[in-house]
């Protein structure tokens, strides 16, 4: 260890200004998170009051996911268990325990693609 | 590969959440925080139950933590070697750990269960240290309880909106991490006999 450490007031010094910079780590980390706390409230991506008794929060169309399974998708968007498999011409026999991923592989598509098209029956469904 | 784990959860909901905590737990790094946030929302969305998520999450979280110090504390650290996880404990991640443990074991254990990478190496090396398996369970258990009710609750409150609050899960550990040694230092700087 350099002489210069070993001395007891620079040993402080240093002990000193760590402590400062973590500080400071954690006043910017605190006011950055609160920040995106209170955007979030305000967008409404918080439940307004837990304590109510409210309707289960559904995502929306645009919220679909490549891992999302079809009996997901059926249930957050109360679709009959045969639309999407007719709208999309589904033959695999795991259907609804499927992947809108593995699905889009197995027909040699983009998961994109494959999205789009659910996004799109989906809103057929619910204009 | 967070993808694919969410389809797991999906199809096979419980024993899916069981096994991916159980492994992340054990020696992988699996992003089971985020699994358990995403599976805490499902259930908001009345596709799972909340508190079979948090307990399953729990079990499965206590269950690796234990595999992993009972399988080195009998066998030796050699036996990762064998069973092909030897790569996820590098000497560098074991000497910090056990350096960790011998200065500070109770805050070791119970902290280590929120850091994906450091938690397995913990557990190597309380086995292999032979520290009180009832000592060991009560603070990595109480650290399990923590770290999945946290997760399971900001899933919870956030509902189909988890994803966005994911990403700033990363920022969210970096300040209890500055918090906590902000916490020591001071505590050291204070308590410190001259």
């Amino acid at each position: 260890m350099p002489n210069i450490i070993k001395n007891p007031k620079i040993k402080l010094f240093i002990q000193w200004f760590f402590l400062a910079a973590l500080v400071a780590v954690l006043a910017a980390g605190l006011y950055y998170f609160a920040g995106k706390l209170e955007s979030l409230r305000l967008h409404g991506y918080m439940r307004a009051n837990l304590r109510r008794q409210i309707t289960a929060q559904k995502i929306t169309p645009d919220q679909i996911r490549g891992w999302m399974t079809f009996r997901y998708v059926n249930l957050e968007f109360n679709l009959p268990s045969g639309y999407l498999k007719s709208a999309l011409k589904i033959t695999d026999s795991r259907y609804p325990n499927l992947s809108l991923d593995s699905l889009a592989k197995q027909q040699n598509i983009s998961s994109a693609s494959l999205i789009a098209k659910t996004v799109n029956s989906v809103k057929s469904y619910h204009p | 590969m967070l993808a694919t784990l969410l389809s797991y959860v999906l199809l096979y909901k419980y024993p899916a959440i069981f096994v991916i905590t159980f492994f992340g737990a054990f020696a992988l790094p699996l992003p089971s925080g985020s699994v358990l946030m995403a599976a805490a929302a499902f259930s908001v969305q009345g596709y799972m139950n909340f508190p079979l998520v948090l307990l399953t999450g729990i079990a499965g979280n206590m269950a690796g933590d234990s595999s992993g110090y009972w399988l080195v504390r009998q066998y030796g650290v050699k036996v990762l070697d064998k069973i092909h996880l030897g790569r996820f404990f590098h000497k560098d991640r074991l000497d910090g750990a056990r350096n960790q443990i011998n200065k500070h074991p109770i805050l070791t254990i119970y902290f280590s269960r929120f850091m994906t990478g450091i938690a397995p190496a913990v557990n190597v090396v309380c086995g292999f240290t032979r520290l009180p398996y009832k000592r060991f369970l009560l603070f990595e258990a109480l650290g399990e309880i923590t770290e999945c009710s946290v997760f399971c609750f900001i899933g919870y409150i956030f509902g189909s909106n988890w994803e966005y609050v994911s990403q700033l899960s990363g920022g969210f550990w970096i300040i209890i991490l500055a918090g906590v040694l902000t916490t020591f230092m001071v505590g050291r700087m204070i308590f410190k006999k001259r």
